[in-house]
């Protein structure tokens, strides 16, 4: 489906058009439901957070001035909701094993990756972005999947744009040193 | 800083992208829609004067027939005003004369008049407030 501009949407919804609400949910939904999903790493909780953060921006729309895009607007919602929700559940903070390997350098890895069938590499990258801390899944998919600019990441987390570039660039590396592990383990298990 | 214009960056946007996005349940949009509906409305606020314009012409009219009434029907002109006033304004001036004096003479009836009238006022601004259902 074809999608006009966010703000002809709210235009509409200001107006009284209740339904309106529905085309921008349908819009923004894939992304929103994305971002829950790799900070508090399971779907029942990730839907909760974005059918939420959908409510919440509904009764908030009034408040929107448009100075930011809607959907950096609508992330920052959802990063708020969810991590209260990791706060809410007390659920155990993913520590890291940062832990220097035999890895292959970034580069082989990626050509490494790239010979794999799709479901295949479909497969790994999800293991690895779930192994991740919910904070550097969330990162790179902002960064790298949905086109976030640094300036954006830092609106939507509240962190200063310097601090961002580090977590970015420590979340990337973490992100290859779990595929490293996990196609380690995957040609131990076929040897 | 590496995060921005490093070639690595294709490759991880190459690999993520082929990933994919995971999506929500089908009915999502409708549950949304659901809690949306079910939601009380934020209570809004519209700005009514407490005394309505039907109200205010009321008002007007009583009181300017009331004064008709009293300068050009009652029988008898006033003295009071002596030769300083002629006309209209020594027959009000004598009319209000006689209103104070009768006043003066009944202590508790205009009192109670006056009372009577401030309880109706309060009742009917009560009333209207209460029609209103503004926010507490």
């Amino acid at each position: 489906m074809q999608y006009q501009d966010d703000q002809v949407y709210i235009n509409r919804i200001v107006k009284g058009e209740a339904a309106a609400f529905g085309l921008l949910v349908d819009k923004h939904k894939s992304k929103a439901f994305n971002i829950a999903l790799r900070i508090v790493k399971n779907r029942e909780d990730a839907e909760e957070v974005t059918q939420d953060a959908f409510v919440k921006a509904w009764h908030a729309l009034k408040e929107f001035r448009g100075e930011a895009r809607f959907s950096t607007w609508l992330y920052r919602i959802i990063y708020n909701q969810a991590m209260t929700l990791l706060r809410k559940k007390k659920l155990p903070v993913q520590s890291y094993n940062d832990e220097a390997t035999e890895w292959l350098e970034p580069a082989a890895l990626c050509t490494e990756m790239e010979r794999l069938h799709d479901r295949e590499q479909k497969k790994y990258i999800n293991e690895a972005l779930s192994v991740l801390p919910g904070e550097d899944a969330n990162m790179v998919s902002l960064y790298y999947l949905h086109d976030c600019s640094i300036e954006e990441i830092s609106e939507i987390t509240g962190l200063g744009q310097s601090n961002v570039k580090v977590k970015l660039f420590r979340a990337r590396k973490r992100l290859f040193t779990a595929l490293n592990r996990l196609l380690k383990t995957e040609i131990k298990q076929l040897i | 800083m590496r995060t921005e214009n490093d070639p690595m960056d294709d490759a991880v946007r190459r690999l993520l992208r082929h990933a994919g996005m995971e999506e929500p349940a089908p009915d999502f949009t409708s549950k949304v829609m659901q809690q949306i509906e079910t939601a009380a409305p934020a209570p809004a606020f519209i700005y009514q004067p407490v005394i309505s314009r039907n109200a205010w012409i009321f008002s007007f009219v009583s009181v300017s027939v009331l004064m008709f009434l009293v300068l050009y029907i009652s029988p008898g002109a006033s003295s009071a005003g002596g030769n300083l006033y002629t006309g209209m304004e020594s027959r009000l001036i004598g009319k209000l004369s006689e209103l104070f004096s009768a006043l003066s003479s009944f202590s508790i009836l205009p009192g109670l008049a006056g009372a009577a009238i401030a309880g109706w006022l309060l009742m009917a601004l009560d009333k209207r407030l209460d029609r209103q259902n503004l926010p507490v």
